[in-house]
Order: structure tokens, then sequence, then C-alpha cells
């Protein structure tokens, strides 16, 4: 590489300082209510310094442009394993005693991500409580304290339009190889239209009825069915709700996972179903977008959801 | 933010380019052309859509991207994301002569990298093998700087004795270091996966003799790793190294030839001789002024052009004791060493 080309690098990163901040600035009033709470947070873990002034300057210009950097690093290492990008990860293995700082980094490697690389950080929805047990502790916990309004994770999602996001383009990952990839994508975009489908959840033995119809069984291309489906839980496209019950055997619920819902949207649901359906009747898109619950952003868990017998 | 000194604009059509090839790892000019294609398909239509063109856009062909576009591209992008430790690097590949085009980090995190998607078990394998690849089979006696399967299968284990002595261990590694010591293992048949993995990710290629060496862009991430690792940062010059570079292009040389003298370092690639020989009066080592066989390797050739590995194979036909065969010629000839 010529030297040349290294300096001009560098001067981008400064203008792109300058421009951050400006952007800060404006969305700082914006972002102030939901700070509060973190601010408070960090003050327990006092990294000593007491005044919020003197720690502003310390961690101006360059420190920041390093935090932002390493934060960008970390999201894409994390993507690159399907890892949810963890706030207290971002605390530990980027900010270090900068604690502080989190919004106005995290704020700066936003803009970094959409301007170099289309990409942005989504938060996860909440994990929601699925059987009575969760939803009583969950209730004995807000009683406690009002927090737990965000799942403080985040994926990363392209934010470029459509007409970018073609096969052709986009090819799934050589990691672990381009195929089985594929099969894995496409693996878990059928099983979260399903559980969709069918009202967003689905029993076990329904599920294992489906994957023995696609000859998925037992075996999938890339591992066994069980281990892949376990992969899908871990990662976070679908969960599975074990509902013990004394003497009987569990009750197994499969529902869309944190991932899942930002994944696999339902646009990328109907098209799927538009392909696997081939000659399609006339009133199918209007069904189809019924059944999905396009039409409101809020996902329909109403009537509107194929009933479930 | 798109103002003033980046040269050429940076929009969707870049940053579309930018996820396809972090999808892919590596590029050649040839795998680029339809990507960009399409790339410049879809951002006319962007460009329709939003009223920013009149008429209506026509699919760009594969035969209209150049070589200029391709380039313009990988220079835009590489230098948006110099800023984060990545870059776009290219070499040349040792045997098709084709450049590759590498995304790769430039901070000495490329292991952490390699590893994230890999068990410690793994990992260590990984390791075991590279150090094999540079070190066991990489001799001045013979620079094989490749293995067969057979071989990858016996680092299956650490060894008996604990092998962490070697003062290769950089900072970097450290993490599994405490890990390493308790660590059991692979089973064959996972050795045999973990080389297939490897192989499909674009980290190892796989010669049709059953040799795995290290692919370009493993070369070009772990470039400078290797040298740390591997040669010795007080040796004098001209004295035996184990990463060594070609006279004409500068770039690690794992296939290639040698110079007849044993105790010389001139090494050359392939594809690079004629180029070298054709600005010079006569074929001789540059260095030490022994004549220029080309007959004496580096790479596997190193061990498939010896008599012993020809007469084996004659004798074992295609299949069946070759893997094994390659071990004890490089074994044998390490034992002549001693």
């Amino acid at each position: 590489m010529p030297p040349q080309t290294q300096t001009q690098r560098r001067r981008r990163t400064g203008n792109n300082d300058d421009a951050n901040e400006a952007r800060r600035h404006r969305q700082s009033r914006r972002k102030n209510e939901s700070d509060d709470s973190e601010a408070s947070e960090e003050d327990q873990d006092g990294d000593g310094d007491g005044d919020g002034d003197v720690d502003m300057e310390r961690t101006g210009d360059g420190t920041e442009d390093q935090l932002v950097k390493k934060l960008v690093r970390y999201a894409l290492a994390c993507e690159y394993g399907r890892i949810p990008i963890k706030r207290d990860g971002i605390r530990d293995k980027v900010l270090g005693s900068n604690a502080r700082s989190f919004k106005r980094v995290f704020e700066g490697a936003q803009a970094q991500l959409q301007q170099v690389f289309g990409m942005e950080m989504v938060e996860l929805p909440i994990k929601e409580k699925r059987t009575l047990k969760e939803k009583q502790k969950a209730n004995a916990r807000k009683a406690a304290s009002q927090t737990s309004t965000s799942s403080r994770q985040y994926v990363l999602v392209s934010t470029l339009p459509p007409e970018y996001k073609s096969q052709s383009i986009i090819a799934p990952s050589r990691i672990p190889s381009t195929s089985e990839e594929a099969a894995y994508v496409g693996f878990y975009t059928m099983i979260v239209s399903l559980i969709v489908l069918n009202g967003g959840e689905l029993s076990d033995t329904k599920l294992r009825r489906y994957l023995t119809r696609l000859n998925a069984g037992q075996n999938l291309p890339m591992d066994k069915t069980d281990n892949v489906l376990q992969k899908i839980v871990k990662q976070g496209y679908v969960d599975k709700v074990v509902e013990r019950s004394d003497g009987d055997e569990d009750a197994v619920t499969w529902c869309i996972g944190s991932r899942g819902r930002v994944e696999v949207p339902p646009e990328s649901i109907a098209a799927v179903i538009t392909e696997v359906w081939g000659e399609l009747p006339d009133d199918f898109h209007k069904k189809l977008h019924r059944s999905l619950g396009i039409q409101e952003p809020e996902r329909a868990n109403d009537e509107s959801a194929i009933p479930e017998e | 933010m798109e103002d003033d000194d980046i040269s050429h604009p940076y929009d969707n059509s870049h940053r579309a380019f930018l996820q396809a090839f972090m999808a892919r790892g590596t590029m050649t000019f040839n795998q680029a052309r339809p990507i960009l294609a399409a790339i410049f398909t879809a951002h006319d239509q962007d460009e329709y859509r939003s009223g920013n063109r009149e008429e209506e856009p026509i699919a760009t062909r594969l035969g209209e991207v150049s070589r200029d576009d391709f380039d313009s591209y990988v220079s835009a992008v590489s230098a948006a994301i110099s800023p984060f430790d990545m870059e776009i690097r290219a070499t040349t590949h040792q045997v098709t002569k084709e450049r590759v085009y590498s995304l790769i980090n430039t901070t000495s995190d490329a292991m952490t990298q390699l590893a994230t998607l890999r068990s410690a078990e793994e990992m260590a394998f990984v390791r075991r093998v590279i150090d094999a690849m540079f070190d066991q089979y990489n001799t001045p006696r013979m620079e094989v700087l490749c293995i067969d399967g057979m071989q990858a299968n016996k680092l299956r284990a650490a060894p008996p004795r604990s092998s962490n002595n070697n003062n290769n261990e950089d900072a970097e590694n450290g993490n599994g270091e405490s890990q390493t010591q308790a660590l059991k293992g692979l089973k064959s048949s996972e050795v045999e996966q973990v080389l297939r993995g490897l192989v499909d990710e674009g980290w190892f290629e796989r010669s049709r003799a059953g040799f795995y060496s290290l692919s370009p862009r493993a070369l070009t991430e772990l470039r400078q790793w290797l040298v740390d690792a591997y040669n010795e940062g007080d040796a004098g010059e001209g004295e035996w190294q184990r990463v060594k570079f070609c006279e004409a292009c500068r770039e690690i040389v794992t296939v290639g030839q040698r110079c007849a003298e044993r105790d010389c370092c001139v090494r050359l690639h392939d594809i690079c001789e004629d180029a070298f020989w054709r600005t010079r009066r006569e074929r001789k080592c540059p260095r030490c002024s022994a004549e220029w066989t080309g007959k004496h390797y580096v790479g596997e050739r190193a061990v498939t052009e010896t008599e012993s590995y020809q007469r084996g194979r004659r004798r074992s036909g295609k299949s069946g004791g070759r893997s094994s065969l390659a071990d004890s010629i490089m074994d044998a000839e390490e034992g002549d060493e001693e």
C-alpha cells in the first residue's frame, strides 16, 4: 500500500468525527430519557471521577475515535458468529473504563456502520414471557422496579434498499460453506414461516409432523435435525418453550425468537410462501397479507392469523 | 459525511460491494464481475425509482463491467474500511497467477478471527497443522510447506510432552493457553471435517495430490504473523529462515523453486520465473551464482518429485498408500539430516 493513501484515510476519519459531532448534538435531546437509567447505573461502578465534566473531556476526540472503531469491530465480530451484540459486552470489551461515553460511542459506531458498511444495529425485542411461571416472575419484578423495557441486545441488519439484497449480490456466506449456509438460512426461514402461519406458536408434535413431511425428520444436509434445531434456538431464531407439568410429559411449544423476528420479517415470509405455493389463487395476496398481518405493523395475534386447528 | 476529500462518492453500490465481499472473504476480478453487474443494475433501478434518473434502466451486462470499475470499487471500499483496521489486499495466486483480493484484518488478531467459530480444540489443532507446515515439514533440506491428510491426522491430539514450550506463542494466542493443556484433541473424523471446513472457508487449499497448504487469503491475512511466529528476528542476512520471499515479487513462497545450493535462501515463484530471467543474462542464482536448475522445489513437489515418491506411486497405484508414502519420505529426509 502506498503511504499517501494511508494519510488520506486518517484524514477521512477525522472528518467523519466532525460530522458525528453534529449528529450527536441533534440526537442527544431525543435520547435523554432513555439514558437516565444508564447514567445512574454507571455511577455505581464508579471510576472515581465523580465529576461528569472531567470525564467528558478526558474521553474527547482521540479516545472516542478508538472506541467507535472498537465497537464497530466488535459488532461485526458478534454478527459473524450470530451472537447478539450485548450492552454488557460492549461495556466490558469495548468501553472498559470509559463506560460513561456509551451513548456517544454507540451513536458514532451506528453512524459509521451505516455510512461505510450499509448496516445498523437494531435492538432485539424483549423476550416474551411465555409460560405462566415466567409471567408471574416478570410481574413480581415489574412491581419491584420499572426497568426491563429494553432487551439491551442488538443485531446487525442491512440498511440497503431491497434492490441490493438480491442473491447475486449478497450470496450466502462462505462460512462454513456456501451451500451449507444457504441450506441453513433456508431451514430457519421455513421454520419461522411455519410458526408465524400457525399463529405465532407451534406445538412440538406439529413441528415434527411438518419436518417429516419435508423429509427433514431426522437429518438435514448439514447435521442431524435436532442439532440444527438446537442451533436455531441458540442463535435466537426460534424459542423452545418447555412447560413442565407434574406427571405428564412436558409440553413443548415453538415460538419466534428475537433474532428471528428481526431477521425474518413478514415480507420475507410472504416471499417464501409465494415461492412455495406455485400457481397462485386470485385472492392469494390478500389472504397472505392478512395471515401475516402485513398491513398493520403490530404483529397480529388476533383472528386474522390462521386458526390453530 | 459524503463531503470533500474522498475522491469518488461512496454510495449504496459501494456498501453493497463491501457486503458482498464480506460474505465471500476473497474475490477475483472474474468472480466480481457478475456481482458488480448486479450492483450496477440495482443502482440504476434505485436511481430511477427515486427520480434521479429519467429513462427506465436496462440491466448492466457482465461484459460491461471493466477492470477499471473493479479497481475503483476495490480502492474506494478499502479506503473506507481502513479506519477499522480492515483492508482489501491483493496477492497473486502462486500457481494459477490469478490476482486474489482478500478482505483482511490488519491488526494482529487474525488468529482470533479464524477462531471465532471454532472450538478451542479445533483451534489448537489448526495451530498444530500450521506449525507442522512451517516447522516440521519445512527444513533447509526439504521445504514442503504443506501437509497431507494422513500427516494432519497424526496431529489430531497434542503430542504427549507439553508442546507449548516453543517460543512461537504470541500474545494474541494467549487466551487459549491455559486451556491448551487440558484439551483432549480431535477424532479422526473431526480432523477431516475441520480440514474440509478450512478449504471451504478459503483458508487452506487442497492439491490434487492431496496436500493441504495455506491459501492466498491465509497468506495475505497471516503474512506478518507467520514472519513473527516462524522467523528468527535476530538471524543474519542470508541465513536460512522458515518464511522466505520471492526474489522477484517479494511475496511469501510456499510453492516455487529454490536455489540448488542448500544453504542459499533465494526462492522464486514459478509464475515469476519468466519475467525474472528475461532481465538477466544467465540463469544463475543472483546471490550465490550457483546454476539455477529449476528442479529444486519448494512446496509439495519437494516430495512428489523425489524418486522414491514416484517409485512408490508406481508400485502402489493411484490410491492407497500414497499418504503414508509422502510421510515416510519427509521423515526419512529429516532423519538424514540429523
